[in-house]
Parts: C-alpha cells; structure tokens; sequence
C-alpha cells in the first residue's frame, strides 16, 4: 500500500517536475527513500521513478531507471556503515547523485540545481527527524 | 539481518537487469508501441500544463483582472466560436512565417509544445509527418531541430540543449553583408555561445545570429556580448536567442 501511493507520488511528482521545476525532486524521492525505506521498497521506487523520470521527459525508457537503482542501492549501502540521519548524509549525496545525473543524462552539471536539491534534502531531513520517522525506521532496521 | 541484504540485493540485482532489458528494446524500436501507451497520460497532463504555464507567462501582471474578465467572456463562447479562434491564432502565425524570407518551396505541419526540459517536447510525430533533422521554426524565428520522432509526439535539438552545434552566419540588423562566420553551441544551463569566429572579423552586440538551412535565413539569436579577446585565434560572445523557449505554443516543424 505504501509502495502504491509513493508509486502515485512519484507519477504526479515527474509531471509537475518536467512542466514547472528546475530542481529532480524525482531524485530526491528515490534517496529519501533508500535512507528510510525497505529493500523491495527502495528498488521498486529507484525502478518506477526513472520509468517515469524517461515518460516525463520523452527520454528513451530504462536509462534514468539504471542510474536511479544505482544510486539507491549505494545510498541503501552507506546507510548501514554511517548514521543515515546526520545533516550531511542525505544532502551529500542528493548534491552528488544530482550532479551524476545530469551528466549522464544531459552532458553538464548543472551545479546550482544540485546545490539547491542538496539545500532541499537537508529540509527534508529535517522534517524526517521531526515527524520521528526516518530515526524509528533505520533504528528498526 | 545478512538474509534481509541478500534480499535487497537480489531485488536491485533483478530490477536493474530488467530496466537494462527495457532500455535495449526501446533503443532499439522494439518496444514503440508499449512506451507509446504508457507515455500517452503523460504527454496529455503535460501539454495542459505547459500550455497554462506558457499563456500564463505571457500575460502581463498588471493587467490580470482584464485578463480574467477576458477568459470569462471566452467561456461564454460557443464551440464553434472557440474552434473558428484557435484557426485564427494558426492562420495568423502561418501568415508571419509564410511572409518572411524563406524558400516558398518549404511545407510547414503545424504543432503544440508540450513540455520544456533539456529538449522540446512537441505533440506531433511520425503519424503527423514529422521526421528527424526536420527544422522547427516560431513564426520565422529558428526554435531547434527534431531530434527523435514517436508515434505521437517529437523532440526538438534547441540551441540551449547540451550537444547543439550549427554553423551560423553573423548579420547586422537590417543589412544584407556577412559580417562573419562561426559556430553556434550550448555551453549548458542555457547559455548559447558564437564560436570560432576569426579575431579579425568584426562583431558587436546586438547583431543578429542567423543559420543557413535550403537558401533560407533562420534568425537564430543576438549577440548579448562579445567576450574578451584572448591569443588564440577565434574570438568568442555569448548570444541570447530570440524565442522564448517557456512561451511557446504553436511553432512550424518543417515538413522534409
């Protein structure tokens, strides 16, 4: 049921982004949800979310997918070796996966997106801590 | 706790050799009609919401409350009426490109833009006529190039996308004489620049930036500053383009 609804999330986020927003909030997403979320969750996000990161854009299908997995499974990784909720991780690497993909996908780094994204991230780490969830989850696990 | 890693690996292991599947059958055409449909609910919210933001943009703030009265008169018509309007809004764009000086063998298709990333998402595709490399212009002002054609809808090569390259011409407004050559390139972030322009040809702000395509002149951009001389022998100036790439609605693909 959460996979559906961040499935839909994800689907509702991509549209917006490509029609309006600078920043990959899509990217965003899939790195929250590698710090917080579950194996089968985090791969179903990083997969969907460059499916529909591709849709959105007209891109071909499967590549953002790659690199989404990629990421997540290295953010997934890390988190288990450094504390996952330390104001640095989650805006380091939203700041470094930003910069990754967009030079993968569009050739230049685009450096204030990735600072901005990285500014974001840390707001919403805050706002993980402060609702409790992301300290309980990765306390759990 | 190792059963719960050995599991997360095997998930990102099967997905990720899945979406490498996925991306060699769409490189390869095989799966055209797949990513056509899941592509569709996309490109329809999309285009809506392009479309707001672009007419939005294009109102002036202060004159909102005139503009609201407008659109509720707007409302108010008929669908006919409404129909008889967008034809118009066509025929009057068609008028502009079919005055300017370019070749009268050229056929125009007439599109929407749709989206607005790295690249230019337009709703016409291979159904419509569209091809690849097929010029797309703004009334007679140059928008990019087609870069990949869909069942459905088009990507369009704008001078702002990384990888552009055009061999371009320098002009001064209103006057015939090549003033220089050289080669127009997206830097990223949006930024167009004139390279390779040779040290002694002389080009200042505000000239024109105009590619050549089949005996046509295609005004690509101005000339927003010349950048400082350095020793090596091609001088360099950053150019603004002309078209607003965030306020487009209708543009004209060439038809090849």
């Amino acid at each position: 049921m959460r996979l559906v609804a961040i499935l839909l999330l994800l689907f509702a986020v991509s549209i917006i982004q490509w029609s309006f927003l600078p920043l990959d909030i899509v990217l965003l997403i899939v790195i929250t949800a590698a710090v917080i979320g579950s194996g089968l969750e985090v791969a179903g996000v990083a997969f969907f979310g460059g499916l529909f990161a591709d849709l959105a854009q007209g891109r071909v299908i499967g590549g953002s997918s790659m690199l989404f997995l990629l990421i997540a499974f290295v953010v997934y990784l890390y988190r288990r070796r450094f504390d996952a909720t330390h104001p640095v991780f989650l805006p380091f690497f939203a700041l470094f996966s930003d910069l990754l993909y967009r030079w993968v996908t569009q050739k230049n780094w685009g450096l204030w997106q990735a600072g901005s994204l990285a500014v974001l991230a840390f707001l919403l780490r805050c706002a993980l801590l402060y609702f409790g969830r992301a300290n309980k989850e990765i306390k759990v696990r | 706790m190792n059963d719960n890693r050995e599991k997360a690996f095997s998930y990102f292991l099967f997905l990720g050799i899945l979406s490498a599947l996925v991306f060699l059958l769409a490189r390869a055409n095989k799966i055209d009609y797949v990513e056509n449909k899941l592509a569709w609910p996309f490109l329809v919210i999309e285009e809506r919401l392009f479309q707001k933001k672009a007419s939005a943009l294009r109102c002036d703030p202060f004159e909102a409350q005139k503009i609201a009265n407008l659109e509720e008169q707007l409302r108010k018509m008929t669908v006919d009426q409404a129909k008889m309007s967008s034809c118009l809004l066509e025929n009057d764009r068609m008028k502009k490109l079919l005055g300017s000086p370019l070749p009268s063998d050229w056929k125009f298709i007439s599109a929407n833009a749709v989206s607005l990333g790295d690249t230019l998402r337009i709703n016409k595709g291979e159904d419509d006529g569209v091809k690849d490399g097929a010029y797309v212009l703004s009334e007679n002002l140059f928008v990019g190039w087609v870069t990949k054609v869909s069942k459905d809808y088009s990507l369009v090569l704008l001078p702002t996308s990384p990888g552009f390259r055009m061999v371009v011409i320098v002009k001064k407004p209103g006057q015939s004489e090549i003033l220089a050559r050289g080669l127009l390139k997206s830097e990223g972030n949006g930024q167009i620049v004139l390279d390779r322009v040779l040290q002694e040809e002389s080009i200042e702000q505000g000239d024109l930036v105009i590619g050549q395509e089949g005996g046509g002149d295609l005004v690509v951009g101005r000339i927003e500053e010349v950048l400082p001389k350095t020793a090596n022998i091609y001088q360099r100036a950053r150019v603004l383009p002309t078209v607003d790439y965030e306020k487009l609605d209708i543009i004209f693909v060439r038809r090849i």
